[in-house]
């Protein structure tokens, strides 16, 4: 069975360590043995560079491609003509442009991504190799194992024979060891970069949907709330892309006319977006009927402000520095009105994974967020309303997971329940909970959590940390975003924030909610 | 990466008593002096160990500080802040807290001020986060932050605005 490249990367790291204190010849005899046995970095160079190369060829076709977009959108259109579903032509062409530019991004960034892999893997090979020499000649300095009466006694020539292969050795063993992280290294950022530009090959999921244009496709995997950066704040993720198509193609004729209608008769791509959001989240045409009732003509920043309960702003990765509590200055307030998605509406209670969960589903289910945010009708704009339907909503999610008394704590098994319960069905995934409570743990979760975001999946992730007695605090998160080597992070406190995978993996996450508790501890992952 | 159990939580015990820490006055035996948040003023006797004890809560969000100007030198003698959350329990998230201690000495007779501020989340981050308050980016400003002082002066029970909570300390 080929070990997993994070693996051997614990594997080699620990061999290392054996073999640079190992104190008898035939420990430091065993310890090469069982380095030398660990396989190599795994992957062929040429093929994968030839893969790269091949996505990249591609890049000029689709760069031609937005040009005639371009020239098209330059030329000018009647302002007035409509597609099948109303989609006015100058948003179709602005949306194919980009479209067009999302292309060839994604065969350009491919290929890079695979070529960088090609290369890294060469490197790392080659370094391998070096340190397989090194571990061999160092083998052959020590010669065989001592036997049973050799082993009790040392004498000076014979401790410095040992001591100059095990430096050998010890070289070695670095050398087999950076490879080992390298070409981890290598093949999560290539995990992560192609996830991320798979799941922005966004139209492409629509295909094959029945009684949907390349319009109406196009609007669709484009449309984005108002505020905030668009590529940060699209309506409809790639799951809700996958899992709309799949639930059109499941209507009877009749739903299916009835949802093409609400889609034709929608007055902004926005509202259309929402509508097959709903669809997508599990409800059923008379659900999204009634909800497409209640939304109907709203304008997009009312849409944004009741459906969306996470706006990412366009500055939100800047830098500012830390506060003194090891915070992140950069933060994010998520409200409605004047009133924050925050635990115990103003930070009073501990029920932060029922909030967490409570606002996760919000984020995939725009009936429910509109539940919350506008009341029964649907129509309200009362913050204080929201207050207490939103604080009303917690604590029967605390309830169902066996919360504690007084609105604190809930542990593993009842935020399992939980999620499973109440944003499961919204994303068709279960909720599986892994513990992280090390580096290696955490670095060999991040591919997961990245597939899982980069569809638009939630992932809880659980944080702690200990007082001057040793005694722990815990606190419950959500990972909800990722660009480049960063994860935005929505902590229940009411607010958004970034950090580095690095943070992540090596107890920085105080980032995303203070020093006294920097490390993650547990994530709970959609299991596909 | 493992699959975990169920553990057992603790709540109404340690609520309880993180409620009663509200003037524990004088402690039994050879321990430090605790006082809470009500004891705005304080006596205690030369050479007295003591401690300013307050509710604190790290999934909450609630931590206190020792702010400028600091208690008189030649009086108290400021010996640390400690940390006593309780134990949450080993896959327990938002537990109920516990307490930050902030602990001097009485070195010579006279009086002195402890100046604490309590930050809340979303209000102060730190003990020279005394500027007006900036919340995060959307969230509405605290009303309390209005006034020319950035933080008030608290009389009662630390709620959800940050303030700074005054003791006197007399050392006789």
């Amino acid at each position: 069975m080929t070990e997993s490249t994070a693996d051997r990367r614990k594997r080699l790291g620990d061999l290392q360590h054996d073999i640079s204190t190992a104190g008898s010849k035939n420990d430091l005899l065993d310890a090469i043995g069982d380095a030398l046995g660990v396989s190599a970095p795994v992957g062929d160079p040429v093929t994968l560079e030839n893969l790269g190369k091949a996505y990249r060829g591609q890049v000029d076709d689709a760069g031609r491609l937005r040009e005639r977009v371009d020239k098209v959108a330059r030329k000018g259109l009647p302002e007035v003509w409509a597609g099948d579903t109303s989609v006015l032509a100058s948003d179709a062409v602005a949306a194919a442009g980009r479209e067009a530019t999302h292309l060839s991004d994604a065969f350009d960034g491919g290929g890079k991504a695979l070529i960088k892999l090609a290369d890294s893997i060469k490197d790392a090979q080659k370094q391998d190799g070096d340190g397989r020499a090194k571990l061999r000649e160092a083998r052959t300095m020590l010669g065989g194992r001592d036997g049973f009466f050799d082993d009790w006694h040392e004498d000076d020539e014979e401790e410095a024979a040992r001591l100059k292969a095990r430096s050998v050795a010890t070289a070695g063993a670095d050398l087999l060891h950076k490879a080992a992280v390298a070409a981890d290294d290598a093949a999560r950022t290539a995990a992560r970069d192609l996830n991320k530009w798979a799941s922005q090959a966004r139209a492409g999921k629509l295909e094959g949907a029945d009684g949907l244009t390349a319009v109406d496709r196009l609007a669709l995997a484009d449309a984005s709330n108002v505020d905030g950066d668009p590529a940060l704040n699209e309506i409809l993720t790639a799951n809700d892309l996958e899992r709309s198509r799949r639930a059109m193609d499941r209507l009877s004729a009749a739903d299916r006319a009835r949802m093409d209608d609400l889609m034709a008769n929608a007055s902004s791509p926005q509202e259309k977006a929402y509508l097959m959001k709903a669809l997508a989240a599990g409800h059923s045409v008379d659900d999204v009927e009634k909800f497409g009732g209640k939304i109907h003509g709203k304008d997009p920043a009312w849409l944004e402000d009741h459906l969306a309960p996470i706006t990412t702003q366009a500055d939100s990765m800047v830098n500012e520095g830390l506060n003194d509590d090891g915070s992140n200055r950069n933060k994010d307030g998520q409200t409605f009105g004047s009133q924050g998605w925050t635990q115990g509406g103003d930070g009073s209670e501990s029920t932060c994974v029922a909030s967490s969960t409570v606002t996760a589903r919000a984020m995939v289910d725009p009936v429910y967020a509109l539940q919350l945010t506008g009341g029964p009708s649907g129509q309200e704009d009362d913050p204080d309303a929201f207050r207490r339907r939103l604080v009303d909503e917690q604590h029967r999610v605390h309830l169902e997971g066996d919360g504690g008394d007084n609105w604190t704590g809930m542990d593993l098994e009842g935020k399992t329940e939980v999620l499973n319960k109440e944003v499961s069905p919204e994303t068709g995934s279960k909720y599986e909970v892994h513990e992280v409570r090390d580096a290696d743990a955490r670095r060999a979760a991040l591919p997961d959590i990245e597939k899982a975001v980069a569809e638009g999946k939630p992932v809880p992730i659980g944080v702690e940390g200990y007082d001057d007695k040793g005694e722990r605090s815990g606190h419950a998160m959500m990972i909800i975003g990722q660009e480049g080597d960063k994860l935005e992070i929505y902590n229940p406190w009411g607010t958004t924030t970034w950090v580095s995978e690095d943070d992540f993996v090596n107890g920085g996450m105080a980032k995303a909610s203070d020093n006294s508790m920097p490390d993650a501890y547990a994530v709970h992952l959609p299991q596909d | 990466m493992n699959v975990t159990g169920r553990a057992p939580l603790i709540g109404a015990a340690s609520l309880a008593c993180l409620l009663a820490l509200s003037g524990c006055g004088e402690s039994g035996g050879d321990s430090p002096a605790e006082y809470g948040f009500k004891d705005r003023a304080v006596t205690v006797g030369q050479g007295e160990r003591f401690s300013l004890t307050v509710p604190a809560s790290p999934s909450l969000g609630r931590h206190w500080y020792l702010t400028e100007p600091r208690p008189d030198a030649t009086v108290l003698k400021y010996r640390g802040k400690r940390a006593d959350y309780g134990d949450g329990g080993k896959n327990v998230d938002g537990g109920p807290g516990g307490t930050q201690s902030f602990r001097f000495t009485a070195l010579a007779k006279g009086r002195a001020t402890v100046r604490l501020l309590y930050c809340p989340v979303n209000t102060c981050q730190g003990p020279d986060d005394t500027a007006p308050s900036t919340p995060p980016d959307g969230m509405p400003s605290p009303s309390t932050t209005a006034s020319p002082s950035p933080y008030p002066t608290a009389t009662g029970t630390p709620d959800t605005h940050a303030a700074f909570y005054v003791f006197t300390i007399t050392v006789r």
